[in-house]
């Protein structure tokens, strides 16, 4: 470890207030609910919905935190199983901050750090993804040199080696599962065709530590943090462009003060040429298509408007909103890797998805998260369902004329 | 990359908690008969095999999130919390109750502000949120059906696909629609349609005993028939019993239709004179035109029309603090409006208002960046801004519209000095009041609120001071305090003398609604607040 990003570290204590304070008005189980016009929506909190005790969701696991804190209870299994259950949406905290200012999301994301800290974080089944982060730097434990694959003949520039401009951040899944591979290349030829060269760190990037931060291993987070703004910094690149919304939300929120580059993950990047003009697709796709908001990229990073930009451009392509969307979008299942501890729940939560868009008559669901991907994919199939799940780019790109090899 | 070893709990914390020095509060007495340890383990076994292991806990960690509401009540923990899916399972669970002497709390989906559903002594939580099913919904003859885990915001979406709507809560529409309900559900259209409580049909419910109890229409087959049925009707002597008289598991209860088209309508005053504004009130609900009528001062109109405080706060700066604010549907907007003017005339007779024009108030919170359409949307479905982080104490009288003018004098001069304890928030101006005529005006009722920051001993003292100076005040002018509370306060030391004093036909009403408890609930298992050998309330409670 190179230095603490984070010199006055938080803990769960400075959370006081928010977990003493709840009234247990029940808003953070609710999407917004003068938003939708049937009835079953109004749920939108995966890990409650699941598993209905009150301490599934953030009223419940508030007082868990304020117990713990007191010393009224020792961690439990239970504790434990509703903590990590948990996919750390940020619904609970968008719908309770307008109205009663408290960061429950934030109070469990402490609440991980604590586990952590004390030893009794995480679960077991969360163990194999630390011990492939500590032998092979991704989560997958595929040897590193699989890590530039995926964009093999694209004749991207070794950032590590020669530096870049800019640099193209595409993350562990994006590099290491060869089903979101093309995905990634439609990303890079769309930037290119946007007039953006991109440089790749090829086997050199490491994963961007999302996933530990997720789990509440901050050290081990910092370690990764620190050896990633090392590289990048090496690379002198004006601009560090993400393609999964998890490194864009650690590096927006943790990487930054430490970097000289803007880091703006990929939708936003090509949204801001489609406004300019600079390209323009022209190939007619067909369809009603849903945007479906990574928790991310929407909640986390804000950023709402600029991926429904570009399916608007897409000539013949229909958008529809889900009844849960932007702020109050429901969480594919897949977040706060509870897809690794919970297979069976996170999929049922991705069908429910699936099933909405569904409702409001979407043949494909569109999103720019490869977890999201992945696990609407599962979603879709153990529904049965004729929905499509798309990436945003592999779209565009077919739009733009490209022919997806 | 190579992972830090996880750093070890500090010496002083570990030490602590090997000498038990902080640790769970003992929450429940030991007593001899009941919820004794190896009752609690058969009755944890018998639930586990009822209603299935996935659906029972004893976990601490679990329990814990049933141990607080918004009430400044100090946390009890349950002994364990079962999850029932369906009516049968209910019965069960008091079965197993009365078998193994554990006491049952009801909880519907635990939004309450006077601790309705802390178990005061521990035992079986049974939480109903697994029974949210919407039975039956009937368009044309407006009424549905539901289970008691169906909340405000569920119902509604679906009552106003077929152009209906549900009495909406003065709470948020995360709120069960059965457990508001059976508390009185105050809401914006009560002049013209009553309590919710008024528009039950029939019921179903299970009895502490665990048999079950079926009243109104379906008592007898019959379909929902907007009338009580065969007769005698006991389908309403569950309300205001807060589970102690057993669990409604099903509920049938009128919807009403959704205007087409609706028309707001301000008067506004300057000086505080209520009088004025009853003899408006009494003058609109005759009327009986418009669907929603209240008295929303300053800080209320935030709460009920708001999205967020930011909000509520421009709201409040935009409207001025004197207000009657009636809503008026018609089919057509030239109905509504022609209900608007109407309304206007009655009200010009009455006193001295100035009238703003709606189409001019939206106009001005659009430029402020408000959406009007939303805001009513807020107002006539649930309430979204709940303003404060910390304790809620909840006031409400009932009386005579008229009376109210000497009480609201009265008790503003104590309220007034009590709220302003979220600092940071939302900043209420000045004390505010909820007023709204009853059943055409026949009655009204007003609420005031009370905010407390439960870490500061000393904002306790002044809100609890300052709400039963408020509340004595408005009964020693003679309202009825917060109808429905008889339930919950019998036992309860110095108040149940108190109340009979105040309201001499109360001893009479109270030994008669004991007797009633004794003879459904002979082991006094469900919502226990009072032991049937001492007649005294063995913890205290205020509600």
């Amino acid at each position: 470890m190179e230095k603490k990003l984070t010199a006055l570290r938080e803990t769960l204590s400075d959370y006081r207030d928010d977990y003493s304070l709840c009234g247990k008005c029940k808003l953070c189980h609710a999407s917004h609910v003068h938003e939708i016009d049937r009835g079953r929506f109004w749920r939108n909190c995966p890990a409650g919905s699941r598993f209905r005790f009150d301490g599934y969701y953030a009223s419940g696991r508030l007082e868990m935190a304020r117990a713990l804190e007191l010393g009224e209870i020792e961690p439990t299994p239970a504790l434990l199983h509703s903590l990590y259950a948990c996919t750390l949406c940020g619904n609970c905290q968008e719908q309770c901050y307008p109205v009663k200012q408290l960061y429950p999301m934030r109070v469990f994301e402490l609440m991980r750090e604590k586990a952590v800290r004390e030893g009794w974080g995480p679960l077991p089944e969360h163990l194999s993804a630390l011990d492939n982060l500590e032998k092979t730097d991704n989560l997958f434990g595929r040897p590193k040199a699989e890590r530039e694959r995926w964009s093999d003949g694209l004749g991207l520039r070794d950032a590590a080696r020669k530096g870049a401009e800019v640099l193209l951040f595409a993350g562990c899944r994006y590099s290491l599962q060869p089903e979101l591979a093309e995905t990634a290349r439609s990303a890079v030829r769309v930037l290119r065709a946007a007039g953006l060269e991109v440089g790749s760190m090829g086997s050199e990037e490491l994963c961007c530590g999302a996933p530990l931060l997720e789990l509440g291993d901050r050290d081990f987070f910092e370690a990764f943090a620190a050896e990633n703004i090392r590289r990048m910094k090496a690379v002198r690149a004006d601009l560090i462009v993400t393609l999964c919304p998890h490194c864009a939300w650690v590096m927006a929120e943790e990487y930054a003060p430490e970097l000289d580059a803007e880091i703006k993950p990929a939708t936003e990047v090509v949204a801001e040429v489609l406004r300019e003009e600079r390209f323009w697709p022209q190939q007619e796709l067909s369809g009603k298509a849903a945007w479906h908001d990574p928790c991310r990229l929407g909640r986390r990073l804000r950023l709402y408007d600029a991926p429904r930009e570009i399916l608007d451009c897409i000539p013949g392509l229909e958008r529809v909103e889900f009844q849960r969307s932007r702020g109050s979008s429901l969480c594919c299942g897949n977040g706060g890797m509870a897809g690794y501890a919970f297979p069976d729940y996170e999929e049922w939560t991705a069908a429910e998805r699936i099933y909405e868009a569904e409702c409001v008559g979407a043949a494909k669901v569109v999103t720019a998260c490869p977890w999201c991907e992945e696990m609407l994919g599962r979603g879709a199939r153990s529904r049965g369902s004729d929905v499509i799940v798309e990436n945003v780019f592999s779209l565009l790109w077919e739009s733009l004329g490209g022919d997806g090899s | 990359m190579k992972r830090p070893a996880p750093r070890r709990e500090s010496p002083l914390l570990q030490n602590a908690r090997e000498r038990k020095i902080i640790g769970r509060p003992e929450a429940h007495e030991l007593d001899s008969v009941r919820n004794r340890p190896e009752n609690l383990e058969r009755a944890l076994r018998m639930l586990r095999q009822a209603v299935g292991a996935e659906w029972v806990s004893d976990d601490p960690a679990i329990a814990c999130g049933y141990a607080r509401d918004q009430s400044f009540l100090p946390a009890v923990y349950p002994h364990m919390i079962v999850l029932p899916a369906s009516t049968q399972e209910v019965a069960e669970v008091y079965r197993i109750a009365n078998e193994c002497l554990v006491d049952v709390m009801p909880y519907g989906t635990g939004i309450s502000t006077v601790g309705a559903t802390i178990p005061m002594f521990g035992g079986i939580e049974c939480d109903l949120r697994r029974m949210d099913r919407i039975l039956e919904l009937d368009g044309r003859n407006m009424y549905t059906r539901i289970q008691p885990g169906v909340n405000f915001a569920e119902l509604q979406a679906e009552a106003q696909a077929l152009g209906l709507r549900v009495t909406n809560p003065s709470t948020s529409a995360t709120a069960g629609v059965i457990s508001n309900i059976a508390s009185c559900n105050i809401n914006s259209m009560c002049c013209k349609y009553g309590f919710g409580m008024d528009n039950i049909i029939d019921i179903e419910m299970v009895l502490p005993s665990g048999e079950i109890l079926e009243a109104g229409p379906r008592a007898c087959g019959m379909d929902p028939a907007h009338v009580p049925g065969p007769g005698p009707d006991v389908a309403p002597f569950f309300r205001y019993s807060c589970g102690t008289l057993g669990i409604v598991t099903e509920m049938t209860l009128r919807l009403y239709p959704e205007p087409a088209c609706d028309r707001k309508f301000y008067a506004s005053y300057n000086e505080d004179r209520l009088d004025d504004i009853v003899d408006a009130f009494y003058a609109i609900a005759r009327d009986n035109l418009a669907s929603e009528l209240l008295h929303i001062q300053n800080t209320f109109f935030g709460n009920f029309m708001a999205e967020t405080n930011q909000e509520a706060e421009q709201l409040v700066g935009m409207i001025p603090r004197n207000n009657i604010m009636a809503i008026l549907g018609g089919a057509s907007e030239e109905e509504a409006r022609l209900k608007a003017d109407l309304t206007r005339r009655r009200v010009e007779e009455t006193g001295r208002f100035e009238f703003l024009d709606p189409d001019a108030v939206d106009e001005m919170a659009r430029a402020k960046g408000l959406k009007p359409e939303r805001q009513m949307k807020y107002l006539r479905e649930s309430v979204r801004v709940q303003r404060v982080k910390g304790s809620f104490l909840i006031g409400a009288l009932v009386d005579h519209l008229d009376n109210f003018e000497g009480i609201e004098k009265a008790m503003r001069r104590v309220t007034t000095q009590q709220i302003g304890t979220n600092q940071g928030v939302f900043r209420p101006d000045d004390a505010g009041i909820y007023f709204q005529p009853y059943h055409m005006g026949r009655m009204a009722y007003l609420e005031y609120d009370l905010y407390m920051d439960q870490s500061d001993p000393e904002d306790l003292v002044r809100m609890l001071l300052g709400y039963f100076r408020a509340t004595l005040t408005g009964m020693a002018n003679g309202a009825l305090f917060a109808a429905g509370v008889g339930s919950l306060l019998k036992g309860l030391p110095m108040l149940d003398m108190a109340l009979p004093m105040m309201m001499p036909g109360m001893s009479v009403y109270m030994d008669t609604v004991s007797a009633l408890k004794m003879e459904l609930d002979p082991n006094n298992v469900s919502n226990r607040r009072w032991d049937y050998e001492t007649g005294v309330m063995p913890k205290f409670s205020l509600f």
